[in-house]
């Protein structure tokens, strides 16, 4: 435990900016798990996503001094990420259908579930579907997935991001959503 | 209304209204309905289930070491962001001192001996300091200083030349203080510049 670690996110980021680079370790190791997390449900690549994390801080970093410390950290960053992992994703060839093995990922990490074997047997199961399903998606859908789902944006803020329409948004959402319902059906008959 | 092949269009519609994206009336509409339809109170469901796994997904272990580790040794100096955090509040000091300073000149009636070699008015210093409204703001003072400094009388415009500088100083202190406290776009927490981060 360091001296850092009940300080909120605003004043770590106010001692970042102070010059205090400590500071912004404690930021790093306290938003690491989302910032990752959303790389990974994106990527499908624990590197790929450990990268992407990398370089999330550190645009976050540069960019700092354009956060207004009275508003939430975390939604900034994984905006960031998702941002990040996108573009990453443009330069990755075009993935493959929703039957075979997504291009780029590597067999999917499973969380480690408490006892409950049963619960935890269909957990896994369902997750790993799930994020099956996700990275078969063609990158926007999927981006639009992950900042409706997880970083749970209204349409008007995922058009924001993403420079896009509303309307698009709506198109590619039904569209994502369609096709995520169908493969889940196949897979765990939902 | 109970048959499927009616509802078929009314998935989109129990998206949005999950995400809570339809207006009040298509709302009201869509509960009128569902309380008549089997069929998407069924579907309503099935949805609600589908979304709640994607409320459930576990996170994975994180490799927060390798990533701290990472980070802070890429990480550049912080000094010029600091320089950059201060600039505006002095560039809005040094704006509104020029301004201020122009202001008795213009009150006094000076201004009406402004002429184009005399490049005294602060306030064009100043815009043209900043590079962000000097050519406008450039051409519209030199051209008001010629306009003012050679013609006797201010048939053109109708009025004198200490309110029409009056005007341009208050016009030029609201700029500042819009462009520099409200307008500047970097006090945006929010993401606007999509992947450009």
């Amino acid at each position: 435990m360091t001296r850092h670690t009940h300080l909120s996110d605003g004043n770590l980021v106010e001692q970042t900016l102070a010059g205090d680079n400590a500071a912004f370790r404690a930021l790093v190791e306290r938003h690491s798990a989302a910032v990752f997390n959303t790389a990974y449900r994106l990527l499908g690549n624990r590197a790929d996503a450990a990268d992407t994390a990398q370089d999330t801080f550190l645009r976050a970093y540069r960019a700092l001094n354009t956060f207004r410390t009275d508003a939430p950290l975390k939604p900034w960053l994984c905006r960031i990420a998702a941002n990040v992992a996108l573009n990453r994703l443009k330069r990755r060839k075009p993935t493959v259908s929703l039957d075979d093995h997504p291009a780029g990922s590597e067999p999917l990490a499973i969380p480690d579930f408490s006892a409950e074997p049963q619960r935890t047997l269909l957990r896994a199961e369902r997750d790993r579907a799930l994020r099956q399903a996700i990275l078969a998606l063609p990158p926007d859908q999927r981006t639009i997935i992950e900042l409706r789902h997880f970083q749970e944006l209204s349409y008007a803020e995922i058009a924001d991001t993403l420079k896009i329409s509303v309307a698009n948004v709506k198109v590619k959402l039904f569209r994502a959503r369609k096709a995520l319902r169908r493969y889940l059906q196949k897979e765990i008959n939902v | 209304m109970t048959n499927s092949s009616i509802c078929t269009g009314k998935e989109e519609t129990i998206f949005q209204y999950l995400d809570d994206e339809l207006s009040p009336a298509e709302r009201t509409a869509f509960k009128q309905h569902l309380a008549q339809c089997e069929t998407c109170r069924h579907l309503l469901a099935e949805t609600e289930m589908f979304f709640a796994d994607f409320s459930a997904l576990e996170n994975v272990p994180t490799p927060t070491a390798e990533i701290s580790a990472g980070v802070m040794a890429q990480l550049p100096s912080r000094t010029t962001h600091s320089l950059e955090r201060w600039l505006p509040v002095a560039q809005l000091t040094i704006g509104l001192a020029l301004l201020a300073l122009s202001l008795p000149k213009v009150w006094n009636g000076l201004a009406w001996t402004f002429s184009l070699p005399e490049w005294t008015f602060p306030a064009a210093w100043w815009l043209s300091l900043v590079q962000r409204f000097n050519l406008p703001a450039g051409w519209l003072i030199r051209w008001s200083e010629q306009v003012f400094a050679h013609t006797t009388a201010f048939s053109v415009l109708n009025i004198s030349p200490t309110m029409a500088f009056t005007v341009i100083a208050i016009l030029g202190t609201a700029w500042l203080v819009s462009n520099s406290l409200l307008l500047n776009p970097k006090q945006s927490h929010t993401f606007k510049n999509g992947g450009s981060l």
